[in-house]
């Protein structure tokens, strides 16, 4: 009798299932052990460490924040990284595995896909379209709540990409899994020249970069994907059945930008102090155009070796 | 029975309440396990800095385990030749050895010298950064390229060149053939993904990196990309070098105006070159320049190799001279100089013109300032063609170290 109460005791009563499992967890991998989603720390990431884009933060913490609130969200979050070199697409989206896994980028449920390594010939992209789909499915199968990175959407094949339109969508079916919970990046450089023209314009205006609005871009970077023919996304499906979430432009940096990455590298090194190598670096750089040199042509790429050079 | 229940209960509680530290030893237990595989047995393992379970465990669950036997085992250890203070005994990141040689052996390139000590420094003392150290070395042959990519191995890893951490592919001899440019970049990938696990601080050279076929070095520039890790495999602490030719002329054309201005060879910085080098290389042909590397700005340092003097070449000669234990004087090594320009004056280079000529057209003391395009002989390096004329008649030492 004890022995029955106790079991429905075990059964019912929350803190002990919860005992169980932490148990559980502490000695296996599973995709729904890893997955220790922290929006927290996410924010506090993307607002500490991103500079200049204030629409990326805005739109990246909103949507994966809402995202993930909902137990069985409608349809799989796509979102798309559009802006130049150097200004912070691939460290958000390495952000985002860092913390929504517990095991970060390494995590064997965070896929990051570079065409130029596993797509590179471009007479196979029949085989590489099945590979694809398949590599696709069957981890869904194993985790919904995957997250598939795509760099360099511009190197991709055109029609490449196109084999997982039906997964980006409502209504599909998928079995054993619900294919809606996972989420889906895809990072290019395509739609750099109108995401660079609006900050021009708009800094030539002399307005203050935090009054681009999103609107203004959305439907410019969609348009200019979908007819740029080097784009993976090149008269794609995924555009026209509005598949995608949002598109998340970043701006182009500013020198001022520039020497905040500088100086974050710094104090990371133990050299706070050194604000002769932050100028010496930030008047280094490279700015285009080539009247008026307001934004930086790489970003931060080459910051961290450029503070070697002058420290 | 009822005691078993409550027995149970109170240990799935205690669980709850961390008394047996259940994650905690279960973190130890990871840890020593790919411990013991990584290091012993030598398996394939990423270090994974963020992965807790990597991570020494904090907590010291072996506090009470006397401190003898602990160093004992440790001795034990490190007599079998496995303890390193770089923690990898193939590698030995040896910064003052490095500058040293840089600051002895090298002849007038004041700008490589500062600029390789300074990216190799900051680099190898800068644990986290966040992608592969990639220089790209600009000169025409003979300058010292190879002779640099050497003295870097050679300072880096315990076996110099010949280390299994260093890994030279000169393009004319490895990927000749055009129509099998696929093959060679599966190769290419393989080769690197292969070292780069079983060294994770891999140096690759890449030698006449301008005759590379193009799309060659778009295989592989993911690897050295910002990328946390690609396929499993983490590529950041590694080190690719590109020697080249492109943009010799404009290094030369800069140096040569320098020159004819009067100013000093050390006045020259890298602003200078550095804005010019990276325009140049733009716009040349070849598979190398157009690859991603440049606008992908992958590339870390452009470092420029400046032609060699009169007096360089001197100093390279009384070294091959010290290298064989002969002795020499002055009169001797001004021949072999000499010598050398004799031999550029009668084969008419691309650019540069004769210099020498000008020089005494300028009335200057040839031997201090005679600027020479020492284009190499067919042995590729100004040493080899010291060394070359050594051997010649009536330049024979004077006397020799008994």
């Amino acid at each position: 009798m004890l022995a029955r109460l106790f079991v429905l005791f075990s059964f019912f009563c929350n803190p002990v299932c919860c005992v169980f499992q932490k148990l559980y967890c502490t000695i296996s991998d599973s995709c729904d052990c890893d997955f220790k989603p922290n929006i927290r720390d996410l924010e506090w990431d993307l607002y500490k460490n991103v500079y200049g884009q204030h629409l990326a933060q805005d739109i990246v913490s909103e949507e994966v924040a809402r995202f993930l609130h909902n137990k069985s969200p409608s349809r799989p979050l796509v979102l798309s990284f559009h802006g130049s070199s150097g200004t912070g697409k691939t460290l958000v989206s390495s952000m985002l595995g860092n913390h929504l896994y517990g095991s970060a980028m390494s995590s064997p449920y965070v896929h990051q896909f570079v065409p130029t390594l596993h797509f590179p010939l471009p007479h196979r992209v029949k085989q590489y379209r099945e590979e694809l789909k398949d590599w696709v499915q069957g981890n869904l199968t194993e985790c919904a709540r995957s997250v598939f990175i795509f760099d360099e959407m511009e190197k991709m094949p055109p029609g490449l990409i196109d084999v997982l339109e039906p997964l980006l969508g409502p209504s599909h079916v998928v079995f054993r899994t619900n294919y809606r919970k996972a989420i889906y990046v895809f990072i290019s450089t395509a739609g750099e020249e109108v995401i660079n023209k609006v900050a021009l314009e708009n800094r030539q205006a002399g307005r203050e970069r935090e009054e681009i609005k999103l609107d203004d871009l959305q439907e410019a970077i969609a348009q200019a994907v979908y007819n740029n023919n080097t784009s993976g996304l090149f008269q794609s499906n995924i555009i026209q059945q509005k598949l995608i979430t949002r598109f998340v432009p970043f701006l182009p940096l500013s020198r001022y930008h520039v020497e905040r990455c500088v100086h974050s590298q710094l104090c990371q090194r133990g050299s706070c102090s050194r604000n002769d190598v932050v100028e010496a670096v930030g008047g280094d750089m490279i700015y285009t155009p080539s009247k008026g040199k307001y934004f930086s042509s790489t970003g931060c790429k080459t910051v961290p070796a450029k503070i070697n050079f002058f420290l | 029975m009822s005691t078993r229940c409550f027995l149970l209960l109170l240990w799935a509680v205690s669980a709850q309440a961390d008394f047996f530290h259940f994650d905690s030893i279960s973190n130890v237990s990871t840890y020593y396990f790919n411990y013991i595989y990584c290091n012993i047995w030598e398996g394939e393992c990423q270090p994974n800095q963020d992965d807790a379970t990597q991570q020494v465990p904090t907590r010291d669950i072996w506090a009470g385990f006397p401190q003898d036997y602990m160093s004992l085992l440790h001795q034990w250890y490190c007599s079998l030749g496995q303890c390193c203070e770089s923690g990898d005994c193939r590698i030995t990141n040896n910064i003052t050895g490095l500058a040293r040689d840089l600051q002895t052996k090298l002849h007038g390139q004041h700008l490589a010298e500062s600029v390789v000590l300074k990216a190799i420094q900051g680099f190898i003392n800068n644990p986290e950064s966040n992608k592969p150290l990639t220089l790209s070395f600009h000169g025409w042959s003979g300058t010292g390229k190879n002779f640099v990519a050497r003295i870097i191995a050679d300072n880096l890893y315990r076996d110099g060149v010949k280390s299994e951490c260093v890994r030279l592919f000169i393009a004319p001899f490895h990927f000749p053939h055009a129509r099998l440019v696929d093959t060679y970049k599966g190769q290419l990938r393989e080769a690197i993904r292969d070292m780069v696990l079983r060294c994770p601080q891999t140096l690759f050279i890449f030698d006449e990196a301008e005759k590379l076929h193009p799309g060659l070095i778009d295989a592989i520039k993911p690897f050295m990309d910002h990328y946390d890790n690609v396929d499993g495999v983490s590529y950041r602490r590694a080190i690719f070098l590109f020697l080249s030719n492109i943009g010799g002329a404009t290094i030369n054309d800069v140096a040569l105006d320098f020159w004819h201005s009067g100013q000093n060879r050390e006045d020259i910085g890298m602003e200078d070159l550095e804005h010019r080098l990276r325009a140049e290389t733009m716009e040349s042909q070849g598979g190398f320049a157009q690859s991603e590397l440049m606008s992908g700005h992958l590339i870390d340092f452009f470092v420029p190799f400046l032609p060699l003097e009169y007096r360089h070449i001197k100093l390279c000669a009384r070294d091959a001279y010290a290298a064989r234990g002969l002795e020499t004087d002055e009169a001797t090594l001004d021949e072999v100089a000499k010598a050398m320009l004799v031999r550029r004056k009668q084969r008419d280079g691309p650019g540069g013109g004769v210099p020498s000529q000008k020089a005494r057209h300028q009335g200057r003391s040839r031997i201090r300032r005679q600027s020479s395009v020492t284009q190499p002989a067919e042995t590729g390096s100004v040493t080899g063609s010291v060394a070359a004329l050594l051997h010649l008649p009536g330049l024979n030492p004077v006397k020799t170290k008994g």
